[in-house]
């Protein structure tokens, strides 16, 4: 398979190319273009085409004046390479130019001398001119619909379409009271800010937290993302829909009471739809201890309009041999949409049924006394 | 029950019964204000259990008694603070003294303390106990706790004074003594009710005597109403003489009431009344010769014992009756 | 007993029969104070509490933590030689309070004192009530005086004064002891008034004593064991019933509901009953009191039974030795 391979490189490639013996020293782009200063780094590539194997020296024919290069390999200063036949070696050209360069082309050559042939690269740095910059912001989703209490998350795309990276700033203008987040997409951590490499483009989540009373209604979210000399933005969509909410309280708003074991006591609750949506079918339930007894007076609420309260009372009964002492019994409030439970402790107190018969068996005790007092006292 | 003012104790059929024994049995006893009463007799007889329905200690059976005009039963309370009470072989508490143990006593009579202090120190230098008045008692002797006990009875100044036994347990000096301490009391006006079962001992300082023997009063006068009832005589006379026919002379004397020759010269006169001179006098003048003529009084102890030999008589009597019936 | 007799009775004597109860108490106090019997006791029961005191006060303060109520963990607290002193008072103050009874009536008619008292314008009834209270103030000195060397070593040791609820947690424990003790001082009072001899009557006393002490739970299980027929429930309400007898079982759980605030209820405890219940969270006071109410009568009502008792039989005793 390998000699079809071979046979057919052998049978589309260029006569010249595969004729050719002796040295080539190559770079992919041999014209730049740069606005900065900078030291500019060349990847060289030398190649022997059907030679022995040979040291090249790698030599700068011409340069402009001041400017400084220098041959890096592997991390080293060098003036040669070594190549085997039909093999390539690797290096860097560094050139730095001198500060304050004008604007304008300059032309270096690069030689590869090998044992017998030579061959010359000619290279031209262009400083002054470069690529305006561009972001671009594309949301994957612009509007969303949601509750008061839904999480609202946009995946944005911003893509730097220039040829530097640049520090991109995220802003959101929201309506008041929301909360606006960006995240990187599938990270956690918080940013303003994502950097964004030359051409590419990150993914941004933007979390957006509507206030918890707000009414139902569509909500424009801007998004601008900046960086140095440009901007884009792009307009987002929220769209909420009324949402009930519950919120059950204790008597005055304690959230503890004391009853008699085995005795109905009557703890007077507050139903209060604090959401924005009307609630509808409100059951209460509870979970006590068992052998308790706990009943509700309504059972059921039909309705409760958003932001209007009612009493509920609950009678709760401690069981006959509950034990004195603390106990906690959560009532429940469940609606079509929403729901609240609140736990309530309650204070078991014993019955004072004892402290009667105390009183009794001390006075029958007593009377004993008074009888043998009566029968064979004062002696 | 009608008392007049004389009367201290009076008891009308007052019975004691244990399991249906009784105790003391139908006690009709009166004991006059100032007199020493003694109620006589051998352990058992019912003497303590007498004194203690007095005071209310012991609940009677039957009858009733009457004491300082009070009821002991009903007002135990009034009869105590009036009737100082000396137990036989009286007890004090050993680790406390002399005085504090009288001021325990006082305490409870209800007298006051200043007053307390006055009496006691007078009762204990009267007693000739004001050497030890602040030793705790457990040192004292036997004596010692009866004049202590005496102090007790005479500290809250009693109407009557209830001594049982008073003399147990004393040797016969300290019991005379003890005794002439008692009959000393007399002059203060205490009614003074004391028990016995050493008859000889007390008769000397009683007025009158009950004598007890199960649960009864066998007998109760003074002690000369006693041996003129029980022996016939109270006068028992001793006569050596010889003569003629004597024991027949003597027999016709006014008075006598047996005679009996023992041996050739010795007479044992019984008399109802003192018959010496007439005796000698008529030995005289039968002319016989007097040796010697010697009186002797009888003892409660002669009266006890000739009292119960007639009764053993009789009871056998009855007995050997019923047996042959 | 016939009413018409009693009646009759009854209206029989006059005056009160408390005259002279007062200088009885008296007496019999300087008696207990004096004698070398209760002082050297007295001095036994001080020197072991302020030990278990001060060991428990320094388990305490070495232990951090926040506690509502660290005095009373004071008297709870047993640190590994000595017992708490909770179970010193249990073990001691039966001990005192036999002591204290066990010659009050026989010694008098040993040392032949009691006709001679009785002999005073006073009724029987003041002397054994007299006696009674007497040894049960005496008692109740001796508590107090420990109470407050509880009280000052907690502020002296661990520098908090108590709250008020601790204050009145352990005088209500103090008066629950006081009625613990009161039942050991009628018995041996009763003994007292049954035998002659003041050394029977002391072993009586202590063999009662030992017998709920140590080996009242051994007849508990032994006779739980004869009603087997209920099962393990059944059996374990048998046990504690039987138990209960005992006044040191009772003491222990008065002890234990109100020195330990957290304990809501005394003996068996269904799951049932405890589901839901939020543990730890200590009870109110008055639902404490109200938990040791039929301990505390039940102690209360035998000592007044057991009062009637003696006296009756007191009465009924003839003075005359």
């Amino acid at each position: 398979m390998r000699r079809f391979i071979i046979l057919l490189t052998l049978l589309t490639t260029p006569l010249f190319a595969q004729d050719y013996r002796g040295l080539s020293l190559s770079t992919d782009y041999p014209s730049i273009i740069t606005s900065k200063t900078d030291i500019i780094t060349l990847s060289l590539t030398v190649k022997n085409y059907k030679l022995p194997p040979q040291r090249v020296d790698l030599s700068i024919l011409r340069a402009p004046t001041a400017w400084e290069t220098v041959f890096v390999g592997n991390g080293n200063l060098i003036s040669s390479v070594f190549v085997a036949p039909d093999e390539s070696a690797d290096a860097e050209l560094w050139i730095d130019p001198p500060d304050n360069t004008p604007e304008g082309s300059y032309n270096f050559i690069i030689r590869a001398t090998g044992r017998n042939n030579t061959f010359d690269l000619p290279i031209t740095i262009n400083i002054g001119k470069s690529l305006p910059r561009r972001l671009k912001i594309e949301p994957e989703f612009p509007s969303l619909i949601g509750t008061p209490t839904t999480d609202f998350s946009y995946r944005l795309s911003i893509n730097n379409e220039s040829s530097q990276d640049s520090l991109v700033n995220l802003r959101a203008q929201a309506p008041e009271g929301f909360q606006v987040t960006f995240k990187k997409a599938y990270r956690n951590q918080e940013i303003t800010t994502v950097p964004i490499k030359a051409g590419k483009t990150e993914k941004v989540d933007m979390e957006v937290k509507p206030p918890a009373n707000i009414t139902a209604g569509k909500y424009e979210i801007a998004v601008l993302a900046s960086t140095e000399g440009t901007s884009a933005e792009t307009l987002l969509t929220m769209e909420i829909t009324g949402q009930p909410k519950l919120k059950l309280t204790g008597p005055e708003g304690r959230l503890s009471g004391s009853a008699t074991a085995g005795r109905e006591k009557a703890f007077k609750l507050t139903i209060e739809n604090t959401g924005s949506a009307p609630a509808s079918d409100i059951e209460f339930s509870s979970w006590e201890p068992s052998n308790w007894k706990v009943e509700f007076n309504p059972k059921s609420i039909e309705l409760l309009p958003a932001g209007e309260k009612k009493e509920v009372t609950a009678l709760v009964t401690p069981s006959q041999k509950a034990i004195a002492g603390d106990y906690s019994v959560t009532f429940r409030a469940n609606a079509r949409d929403a729901s609240n439970s609140v736990d309530f402790r309650i204070t078991v107190r014993t019955s004072t049924l004892w402290g009667i018969v105390a009183v009794i068996i001390i006075a029958a005790a007593l009377l004993v006394v008074v009888l043998a007092v009566m029968r064979y006292g004062r002696r | 029950m009608n008392t007049n003012n004389n009367t201290v104790i009076k008891t009308e059929n007052l019975t004691k019964c244990y399991n249906e024994t009784p105790v003391v049995n139908n006690l009709n006893l009166s004991v006059y204000r100032g007199e020493v009463f003694g109620i006589l007799g051998p352990n058992g007889s019912g003497k303590t259990t007498t004194i203690l329905m007095f005071l209310g200690l012991t609940e009677p059976s039957g009858g009733k008694v009457n004491i300082v005009g009070f009821d002991p039963l009903r007002e135990p309370l009034e009869v105590k603070r009036r009737v100082g009470y000396m137990p036989d072989s009286v007890g004090f508490y050993d680790d406390i003294t002399a005085r504090a143990n009288l001021r325990y006593t006082a305490r409870l009579a209800g007298i006051e303390t200043e007053e307390t202090e006055k009496r006691t120190n007078d009762l204990l230098t009267q007693l000739e106990l004001i050497d030890v008045a602040d030793k705790k008692v457990g040192t004292f002797s036997r004596g010692m706790r009866q004049r202590l006990g005496l102090a007790e009875v005479l500290l809250k100044q009693p109407e009557v004074a209830i001594l049982d036994e008073p003399t147990t347990g004393l040797d016969p000096e300290a019991a005379q003594e003890f005794l002439r301490l008692i009959r000393g009391l007399k002059g203060k006006g205490i009614t003074i009710l004391l028990s016995s079962h050493l008859l000889h001992q007390v008769q000397a300082i009683c007025d009158r005597v009950g004598l007890f023997s199960h649960g009864r009063m066998v007998l109760e006068g003074t002690v000369e109403e006693l041996s003129s009832k029980v022996i016939g005589g109270a006068y028992d006379l001793s006569v050596e003489a010889s003569g003629n026919d004597l024991e027949e002379q003597i027999r016709k004397i006014p008075g006598v009431v047996e005679v009996e020759l023992y041996g050739e010269n010795e007479f044992h006169i019984e008399a109802k009344e003192d018959v010496r001179e007439k005796v000698a006098a008529e030995i005289v003048r039968a002319g016989g010769k007097l040796l010697s003529l010697n009186m002797k009084r009888h003892s409660l102890d002669d009266i006890y014992a000739r009292y119960f030999e007639e009764e053993r008589d009789e009871a056998q009597r009855v007995q050997a009756n019923r047996e042959k019936a | 007993m016939k009413l018409k007799e009693f009646k009759l009775t009854e209206r029989k004597r006059k005056g009160s029969p408390f005259t002279g109860l007062w200088t009885v108490v008296l007496k019999e106090m300087a008696d207990h104070m004096g004698g070398i019997r209760m002082r050297l006791l007295v001095g036994l029961i001080l020197l072991t509490a302020l030990g278990s005191i001060y060991s428990s006060a320094r388990a305490i303060r070495d232990a951090v933590g926040e506690d509502p109520f660290i005095i009373l963990r004071l008297f709870t607290t047993s640190t590994d030689p000595l017992p708490s002193f909770v179970s010193f008072m249990g073990f001691l103050i039966p001990l005192a309070a036999i002591t204290l009874g066990f010659d009050s009536i026989n010694s008098e008619y040993n040392k032949r004192t009691l006709s001679r008292v009785l002999s005073q314008p006073i009724y029987r009834d003041a002397l054994l009530l007299g006696k009674f209270l007497a040894a049960l103030f005496t008692l109740t000195i001796t508590l107090l005086s420990l109470w407050l060397i509880v009280i000052g070593v907690g502020l002296l040791l661990l520098g908090i004064p108590p709250s008020g609820e601790e204050v009145l947690r352990s005088l209500v424990f103090l008066v629950a002891t006081l009625a613990y003790s009161g039942i050991w001082l009628i018995v041996a009072m009763l003994f007292s008034v049954i035998f002659r001899q003041p050394a029977t009557s002391a072993l009586a006393s202590f063999a009662v004593w030992l017998l709920f002490a140590v080996f009242w739970s051994i007849i508990t299980g032994l006779i739980a064991g004869l009603f087997g027929a209920g099962g393990e429930a059944g059996r374990s309400a048998a046990e504690l019933t039987i138990s209960r007898i005992s006044p040191n079982t009772l003491y222990g759980e008065i002890t234990l509901a109100l020195l330990n605030p957290e304990t809501r209820a005394l003996g068996l405890v269904f799951f049932s009953q405890l589901q839901g219940a939020l543990l730890g969270s200590p009870l109110p006071f008055l639902l404490s009191l109200l938990l040791i109410l039929p301990h505390f009568t039940g102690l209360l009502a035998a000592v007044i039974l057991f009062f009637a008792l003696t006296y009756v039989i007191f009465q009924r005793q003839e003075i005359r030795a």
